[in-house]
C-alpha cells in the first residue's frame, strides 16, 4: 500500500505538469483513439473486440467496434473505409498464430456502402504484415445497416450502433495524462478536484464518458464449428485493422 | 497511388522483377493503394484482443508497437513493459506480475467453446475463476475487472500490496443492448 500510494502521489503530482510522467501511471480507455495516427484517420480506430455465445449453444458472436466517439450528428454520414481490411483472427491450436480468419471489406463510400465477408478460411498470409484477401468469393455480401445471411449460417451486420463500452474516462485521464488523445475535449487539462489518496480522481457515482456516443460496428454470428475447424475447442480471438 | 504500384504482383518472373523495380519508387506506403482490395497487400495498424491491455499496461509510446504485431510476438516485445507497470506503478511483487500476466499475454480473447455458454464473461476461462467459457460480453465491467486484477487481490496471492480503494470507477453498463442479433443497441 505504501509503495502504490507513493507511486500515485508521483502520478498525481505529474498530472499538474501534463506529459512529464511518461510510463508511470494508469489510463483506462479500452482502446479508443490510442495513437495519434488514428486521431487523424478515425476510421482506422479499433476500439473494442467482443466474443460471446450466440442464439444457440453451438453459435458464437464476434464484434469489432471502430470509429471512436462518433456523435449522433456525425452518424448519418459515417462510413467504413473501403481501403482498409478489417479481420477477426482466430487461433485454434494454442500458438497465438491465426488458423482461421474472417476478412471484412467495404465497397463504395457513404451511405450506399456494401460489406463483404470472406471466410472463415485459413489465412493466405499469417502475422501482422503483408496480409492478402483469400481468393474466395464473399460468403456474405450486401448493404450496410442490414442484417445479412441466414440465422443458421453466417450472419453479418455492419453499421453505426451505440458504443457499449463504459468508463469514467475523464477521471482516468486525470490519473494518467500520458494516455490522453492529442486533440479534442479529452486532451484538455484535468478539471476534477485532486484527491491525494486512492481512489484519486475516481468519484462515486462515476460518470460514463461514453454514454451517447456511437461506433461503427461489425457484428458476425456463426457456428462455433466454423472456427474450431482444423484445431481444438479452445480459441484465441483478436481483431485487426490493416491498410 | 499510381497504377504501376498495383502491378507489383504480376505473375511472370521478368514482369514481377520489373514491377518490383517500379514499386521501389512508390515509397513506404505503396500498399495503400486505391485499387481493388483483391490485388493488394495490407499491413496491420490496429489490433485488439483483451480490453485495456495496451491502454492500461503500456505507455502511449508503445501503443503503435502493440498495434503492428500479432499476439505471438507479445511476450517478446511488450511482455516486460506490461509486467513493469504492475511492479512499478501498482507496486506489486514480481511474483504477482508473473501470476497476472498470462491472463492477458499473448493478447487474445480466450474462449473455451466446450464449456457451458452461461459461464461466458471476460477472463472466466481462467482456472482461478472457474475455468468457464470466457470471451467478453457487451456488458462485462472490464474496467473494474482490470483494476481488480492490477490493484486488488482477486486470487488471494498478495493482500499486503493491494490497494482496495482503486478497484472500481463506479460506472456500470448503460447501453441499450439487444437480446438478439446484432445485439448492440441502436445508434444514438
Amino acid at each position: 500500500m505504501r509503495r502504490i500510494t507513493h507511486a500515485f502521489r508521483r502520478a498525481v503530482a505529474a498530472s499538474a505538469a501534463i506529459g512529464a510522467l511518461g510510463a508511470a501511471g494508469i489510463a483506462l480507455g479500452s482502446d479508443h483513439q490510442d495513437i495519434p495516427e488514428v486521431e487523424l484517420n478515425p476510421r482506422m480506430d479499433l476500439t473494442d473486440v467482443y466474443a460471446f455465445p450466440g442464439s444457440s449453444p453451438d453459435r458464437i458472436v464476434l464484434v469489432m467496434n471502430t470509429r471512436a466517439f462518433l456523435t449522433p450528428a456525425q452518424t448519418p454520414g459515417a462510413s467504413f473505409d473501403p481501403d482498409l481490411l478489417y479481420q477477426f483472427k482466430i487461433d485454434n491450436t494454442g500458438d497465438a498464430v491465426e488458423d482461421r480468419v474472417l476478412q471484412i471489406t467495404f465497397r463504395d463510400g457513404g451511405a450506399g456502402q456494401a460489406v463483404e465477408l470472406r471466410g472463415p478460411v485459413a489465412p493466405p498470409v499469417t502475422g501482422a504484415m503483408m496480409n492478402t484477401l483469400a481468393d474466395v468469393a464473399p460468403e456474405v455480401a450486401g448493404p450496410i445497416n442490414t442484417v445479412l445471411g441466414p440465422a443458421n449460417g453466417v450472419q453479418v451486420f455492419a453499421g453505426p450502433r451505440d458504443d457499449p463500452f463504459f468508463l469514467d474516462l475523464e477521471a482516468a485521464f486525470c490519473i494518467l495524462p500520458d494516455r490522453k488523445p492529442v486533440t479534442g475535449p479529452l486532451a484538455e487539462p484535468c478539471a476534477l478536484p485532486a484527491n491525494p489518496n486512492p481512489p484519486f480522481y475516481f468519484r462515486n457515482p462515476g460518470v460514463n464518458y461514453i454514454t451517447g456516443f456511437n461506433v461503427l460496428a461489425i457484428v458476425v454470428e456463426l457456428p462455433v464449428s466454423r472456427l474450431t475447424e482444423g484445431g481444438g475447442s479452445t480459441l484465441g480471438v483478436w481483431g485487426t485493422i490493416s491498410r | 497511388m499510381t497504377s504501376h504500384c498495383l502491378r507489383r504482383r504480376a505473375p511472370a518472373t521478368a514482369a514481377a522483377l520489373f514491377a518490383l523495380v517500379l514499386a521501389a519508387g512508390c515509397g513506404d506506403d505503396d500498399d495503400n493503394g486505391t485499387g481493388p482490395v483483391e490485388a493488394r497487400a495490407f499491413n496491420q495498424i490496429q489490433r485488439l484482443g483483451n480490453p485495456l491491455v495496451s491502454e492500461v499496461l503500456l505507455a502511449k509510446r508503445s501503443h503503435a508497437t502493440h498495434g503492428s504485431i500479432g499476439p505471438a510476438d507479445d511476450a517478446a516485445l511488450i511482455g516486460a513493459e506490461a509486467k513493469s507497470f504492475i511492479t512499478t506503478v501498482a507496486g506489486r511483487s514480481q511474483a504477482y506480475a508473473d501470476a497476472i500476466a498470462p491472463a492477458l499475454i499473448p493478447d487474445m480473447l480466450r474462449i473455451q467453446t466446450d464449456k457451458d455458454p452461461t459461464t461466458a464473461g471476460w477472463l472466466s476461462w481462467l482456472p482461478q475463476l472457474g475455468g468457464g467459457w470466457g470471451g467478453r460480453r457487451l456488458t462485462d465491467d472490464v474496467v473494474d475487472l482490470a483494476l481488480l486484477a492490477v490493484f486488488g487481490d482477486p486470487f488471494g496471492l498478495e493482500p499486503a500490496t493491494a490497494t482496495p480503494g482503486l478497484t472500481t470507477d463506479n460506472v456500470a453498463s448503460d447501453s441499450p443492448v439487444l437480446p438478439a442479433f446484432p445485439y448492440l443497441g441502436a445508434p444514438n
